[in-house]
């Protein structure tokens, strides 16, 4: 018999696009919250670092 | 700080009153600056540091993640109207802020300890007895005031008490599930994340999802 979770949310995730003088810089996922453990790992471990990469990189592009 | 993005627990309660067809739909999307870099938790009442733009009235929709129409988003697109570092972003159901905002006034007994239940703001008229307010993680609930003097009870909302409460640090009102003591005080969602850099004129366009699963 198969047991369910009543877990409703199984993901949360905020993207974001930063546009600085017309210009637009896509960021993909910039924060996340997973309930599938191996999803939940990945955040973790790629997903999460790579957002972080993503903006500090962001920061330095085409600011004033 | 542990970039998230949570349903709060007041979220919770958003979600089922809608399913009742009570409430008002939380697409309104604002930011805060997170100074901190503190991590959104789904205790969160309020967000950690508002910042001065104006919040906007999303778009929302039913987009599909795995099922059809299993995801609810939100986007909306703030300007910034100086420089700043954006750190969190929040879904509400108000597009006005609330107005029991303040900040840690000096002689706050609460200043670096996880038990004192003294705080000193510059006005206590902006807040009210029974509203709960968030200082940096910690949620915790107006027992009474005495002019600029609040009393309070610590770790409310299933958060913990903290002893990094600082001189100067935002306290802001919000409700609990179920509450309503704090006008336009329901904060659905919180996202926190590594500081994005703005200048002024600068935007951010957000989508936010929900997925039900």
């Amino acid at each position: 018999m198969a047991v369910h979770s009543a877990r409703q949310v199984s993901e949360t995730t905020v993207r974001a696009v930063v546009i600085r003088a017309g210009r637009q810089i896509d960021l993909g996922i910039i924060a996340a919250d997973y309930r599938n453990p191996a999803r939940r790992l990945w955040w973790r471990l790629v997903g999460r670092p790579a957002a972080s990469r993503r903006i500090r990189r962001a920061n330095r592009t085409g600011r004033s | 700080m542990t970039t998230t993005t949570v349903l709060t627990a007041t979220g919770r309660a958003i979600v089922t009153g809608l399913l009742r067809a009570v409430g008002t739909e939380p697409k309104t999307v604002g930011w805060g600056t997170n100074p901190a870099s503190l991590t959104a938790a789904a205790t969160d009442v309020a967000p950690f540091t508002e910042a001065p733009e104006a919040r906007v009235t999303g778009t929302s929709s039913q987009a599909t993640t795995t099922t059809t129409n299993d995801t609810y988003q939100v986007t909306g697109t703030i300007t910034a109207s100086s420089g700043r570092t954006i750190g969190e972003v929040f879904l509400a159901d108000s597009a006005t802020k609330p107005t029991a905002v303040d900040a840690v006034q000096a002689a706050s007994a609460i200043i670096g300890s996880n038990s004192a239940t003294t705080l000193i703001v510059v006005s206590g008229a902006a807040f009210s007895v029974n509203q709960y307010i968030q200082i940096r993680t910690e949620v915790l609930k107006i027992t009474g005031i005495a002019s600029n003097t609040l009393t309070v009870t610590r770790a409310q909302n299933g958060s913990s008490a903290i002893s990094t409460i600082a001189l100067s640090d935002v306290v802001t009102g919000g409700n609990i599930p179920g509450g309503s003591a704090v006008t336009n005080g329901n904060l659905a969602l919180h996202s926190s994340f590594t500081g994005l850099a703005l200048d002024s004129g600068n935007s951010i366009a957000f989508t936010i999802g929900v997925v039900f699963a």
